[in-house]
């Protein structure tokens, strides 16, 4: 069952050099209790699907087209006071870095404190106890002495540890974290990690994790949706993205990663770079660098189709595997 | 077989940092520790550690950009700390780095013409056609076409840029190339084009690469060797292969287990480390890997372990392996 | 000239503001530098008297009036902004000339280079810019030269500050421990890669600081420091005509009071853009 469906969402961004076609039709479902792992390159559209959700986009930016249902409400539609009451209480977001996304002025137990008052109706004393139950389920050392804290008198790890407890004191339904572990040293990404694994198994939290790194989403997601250029054009579970992949897209990116035992070969590479966004784009966007590139791909869009259970590709190479 | 071209010897630096009120105090921060290895011609040595290990500033140390409180470096036969400093100025045509972020490390002024230029001005006295001529084919060879000799960095894409970088750093046709994260800050896409581009002109060239990630996928990729640092010290050493077939060190084990694999499979026991590495400014006795280490025992609390051979080409720094050799 | 979409000097001319500013200050350098054409009073614009049309209230004949030796007061603006003008700019290039090779080499270089360098601008700085500027011109002796060099002196520690204080950002940034990881000269770094990277806060500062320096420089020509009869500058025309402000004849001090004016915010304004423009973080506020 789907906890937040997109539907066909497109933003453009106003630049003095144009606009920028940002999303150009987005479709996917986060299903209840699962992590979705939103997966692409530098400008492929993951950060600015995330930030649609939550209405945090830039000023210049523009939904011209979608929706996104949230229990039977369109997150798009909604007035300013109830969106600022489902951020938050509902729906909550980690950032890449932790250390712009906490106030330095105020310990971090303030600062839980504030989600708290704002979500919950409870005592002072209350609060405090939750403070300390939070700041230690996240597995920060000493919970009762770290709520008296400055952010900057944490490490990276213990920030982003501490924005988690922090996004998990109203309770939210969906936590989309933005690369939340980009910033950080390997074994504390594991670290991490983990920690986000055990959340989302004890408190059936879904979550959607935005991350350029394929290793992360075969270890932590269920399932992955692959964007290219604004439009997703292959998802499925972990496991089948990463046994099977259909588009030539994924199947590119896979073969790019260095793996143990393939030391000196060349990699598989996929040649030429991603479109800039700002020209208007009338076929596959992936044209240009796909090998089995035909004539239709330049001039029409494929659309998402059904290559397996819970397997969607958009590539017109299945079409003909399927005709034919 | 000949000498090797790169012979570091017990390289440490330590930084003094002024504290409190009116700078009095002042307390070391040892960022290498008696770091030792060689570098062949023509072969890879990659190192790998976490944020700071020491990896880049034993990068810096071995171009003199910063300058060394111990030890030695032999490059080519010649010790490179006891070269004055213009002396060391035109060594540093033969030992080239290329950093993490093209879009830093180069000019944002200059074009792609005068940024691949500038070591031939430097090192060479060219005329203007030869100097076209060099440029043009240096662009070549990391594969990007002439018209890049006018595009400033902010017309480049990451891979591009990089690219130019790497152009400038073969310019003055080095022995030896320091790599310092180069593909850290790329898209996979772009990252494998990069490391395709390395291997061709390490074939054509037979360079030398000090390889410096903290990326071991992409570190046993390219690698022959590959030492593993943490805290300033070098803790295992071993062949490429070796590392990911036999990790010995505790902490090896653990960054193995914690860089996640592209292969849902491939899920088994993950090794979580405990907290965070300790500041070099305050480093525990001992080991100082050795409060977060699951195998710890009484005398890593005390005694640092001396580096030991497993096997042959095996060197690894934990008490564990006290009993070998 | 081919304009890049995109580069400061595109998001200049998109600039309203900045466009009137620029086409202001063109049209009184164009009337400065082409006077002797432009005018039918250059003989009185250059200071000869024509005693036969004193204090003359403007006309169609002369726009803004005459003063007390029947001089056009239009004549004497334009060849007022020759010496008004001249002034502001050279001040702010000699402080520039002086500034910003003192603050570059005190902050790539550092060591007690630095401290002498910043302890010599403390010095200047000590003393409030106009007095100083005063006390130098006058003892140098009243002339246009020694104003300029007065004002100047005032002016090159600023821009030694900016200077080492951008200097000091920029070292820190990666292409230069590239550069000098290829061996380049610290001569060749200072010049090539700290220079062209310091000189946007330079300029936009430089920008500011003409019309200020138009109007110290004015000020120095009022109390009679500056420049010296029977030339004259917007200052000198401003000091000429305050006592028969009060007697009716209000077009004597008015005009170059409104030249000095708009002349100063036009540098202002225009500065203001240029910096927005040469800085892509507060471009989108356009």
């Amino acid at each position: 069952m789907a906890i937040l469906t997109v539907e066909n969402l497109r933003v453009r961004f106003k630049t003095p050099f144009g606009a920028v076609y940002a999303l150009r039709g987005i479709d996917f479902e986060l299903a209840k209790g699962q992590t979705l792992g939103l997966v692409g390159e530098t400008g492929c559209g993951k950060s600015v699907t995330g930030r649609s959700i939550m209405r945090l986009l830039d000023d210049n930016a523009q939904v011209t087209h979608g929706r996104i249902i949230f229990e039977d409400k369109d997150l798009l539609q909604v007035d300013d006071g109830e969106m600022r009451r489902i951020r938050g209480n509902r729906i909550a977001m980690i950032f890449q870095d932790p250390s712009a996304a906490l106030n330095p002025l105020f310990t971090i137990g303030q600062q839980i404190n504030d989600v708290l008052r704002a979500h919950a109706s409870n005592t002072r004393e209350g609060r405090q106890s939750q403070i300390v139950e939070l700041l230690a389920s996240v597995g920060l050392p000493d919970p009762a002495q770290m709520a008296d804290v400055y952010p900057h008198q944490l490490s990276g790890g213990q920030q982003q540890r501490a924005m988690i407890a922090q996004s998990l004191a109203a309770q939210p339904d969906v936590i989309i974290a933005d690369e939340p572990t980009t910033a950080l040293d390997v074994t504390i990404q594991a670290q991490i990690l983990d920690l986000l694994r055990t959340l989302q198994r004890e408190r059936a939290i879904s979550v959607i994790l935005i991350t350029h790194d394929l290793g992360i989403v075969a270890e932590t997601c269920q399932h992955v949706v692959v964007l290219y250029a604004g439009r997703v054009v292959e998802t499925g579970s972990v496991a089948a993205i990463f046994a099977d992949p259909q588009h030539p897209y994924t199947q590119g990116l896979l073969a790019a990663l260095p793996r143990p035992g393939s030391r000196g070969a060349d990699l598989t590479v996929i040649p030429g770079s991603v479109p800039s966004g700002l020209e208007r784009i009338a076929g596959c966007a992936f044209a240009p660098r796909c090998e089995h590139v035909m004539d239709r791909c330049r001039g029409h869009q494929p659309a998402l189709a059904e290559i397996g259970s819970a397997h969607q590709s958009a590539c017109f190479l299945h079409e003909a595997s399927g005709d034919g | 077989m000949a000498d090797p071209l790169l012979i570091v010897r017990d390289l440490s630096m330590t930084f003094l940092r002024r504290a409190g009120l009116f700078g009095r105090r002042t307390h070391q921060i040892r960022a290498l520790n008696q770091v030792s290895f060689t570098i062949e011609a023509g072969e890879t040595f990659g190192i790998v550690g976490e944020s700071g290990c020491g990896k880049s500033t034993l990068a810096r140390c071995l171009l003199r950009l910063l300058q060394p409180t111990g030890g030695s470096v032999r490059f080519d036969g010649v010790d490179l700390l006891a070269l004055g400093d213009e002396e060391m100025r035109r060594m540093r045509q033969r030992m080239q780095i290329v950093l993490q972020n093209p879009f830093s490390s180069l000019n944002p002024r200059l074009n792609g013409f005068d940024l691949i230029a500038e070591p031939l001005r430097t090192h060479m006295e060219l005329s203007r056609k030869e100097m076209t001529d060099r440029v043009a084919s240096l662009l070549a060879e990391v594969g990007l076409s002439g018209e890049f000799m006018s595009r400033h960095p902010h017309q480049l894409s990451g891979g591009q840029a990089q690219r130019i970088a790497l152009a400038r750093a073969l310019a003055p046709n080095p022995a030896f190339l320091i790599l310092d994260e180069p593909t850290s800050a790329l898209d996979v896409s772009v990252q494998a084009q990069i490391i395709n581009l390395l291997l061709r002109l390490q074939r054509q060239r037979g360079l030398a690469y000090l390889f410096i990630t903290h990326d071991l996928s992409v570190i046993q990729h390219i690698s022959d060797r590959i030492a593993v640092m943490y805290l300033g010290k070098i803790v295992e050493e071993t062949a490429s292969e070796e590392i990911f077939a036999d990790p010995q060190h505790p902490y090896t084990q653990a960054l193995l287990s914690s860089t996640p694999m592209p292969d849902p499979a491939s899920g088994g026991q993950r090794i979580i480390l405990p907290g965070t590495a300790p500041s070099a400014a305050n480093p525990p006795a001992g080991c100082a890997f050795h409060p977060r280490c699951s195998e710890v025992m009484e005398q890593c609390r005390t005694v640092f372990p001396a580096p030991r051979h497993t096997a042959p080409d095996h060197q690894v720094s934990c008490h564990l392996y006290d009993h070998a050799q | 000239m081919r304009i890049e979409v995109g580069s400061s000097a595109w998001f200049l001319i998109r600039d309203r503001v900045a466009l009137v500013c620029m086409a202001f200050l063109i049209a009184i350098a164009v009337s400065a530098i082409f006077a002797p054409l432009l005018t039918p009073y250059a003989r009185q614009g250059m200071g000869d008297p024509d005693l036969t049309a004193k204090f003359k209230p403007p006309s169609i004949e002369h726009p803004f009036g005459t003063d007390g030796l029947g001089r056009d007061q239009v004549a004497r603006l334009m060849f007022g902004a020759r010496r008004s003008l001249s002034m502001g700019l050279l001040v702010v290039l000699i402080a520039i000339a002086i500034g910003a090779p003192l603050g570059m080499i005190a902050g790539y270089l550092g060591g007690w280079l630095d401290e002498a360098i910043m302890r010599v601008t403390d010095v200047f700085l000590a003393f409030p810019p106009l007095l100083l500027a005063i006390a130098i011109a006058a003892a140098l002796g009243a002339s246009y030269t020694n104003a300029v060099m007065a004002i100047a002196v005032t002016w090159w520690p600023w821009y030694a500050r900016l200077a080492r204080a951008q200097t000091l950002s920029v070292r820190e940034r990666a292409y230069i421990e590239a550069a000098h990881s290829i061996g380049v000269r610290d001569r060749v770094i200072i010049g090539r890669h700290i220079l062209p990277n310091i000189m946007t806060p330079i300029i936009v500062q430089g920008t500011l600081d003409v019309g200020a320096a138009i109007l110290v420089a004015a000020g120095l020509s009022f109390i009679g420091l500056g420049t010296q009869a029977p030339f004259a500058d917007w200052g000198v025309m401003i000091s000429d005509g305050r006592l028969f402000f009060l007697s009716g004849r209000w077009w004597l001090s008015t005009f170059p009071g409104l030249a000095i004016f708009l002349t100063a915010m036009a540098f202002n304004f225009l500065g203001d853009s240029v910096r927005v423009a040469a800085d892509p973080r507060l471009r989108r506020l356009l």
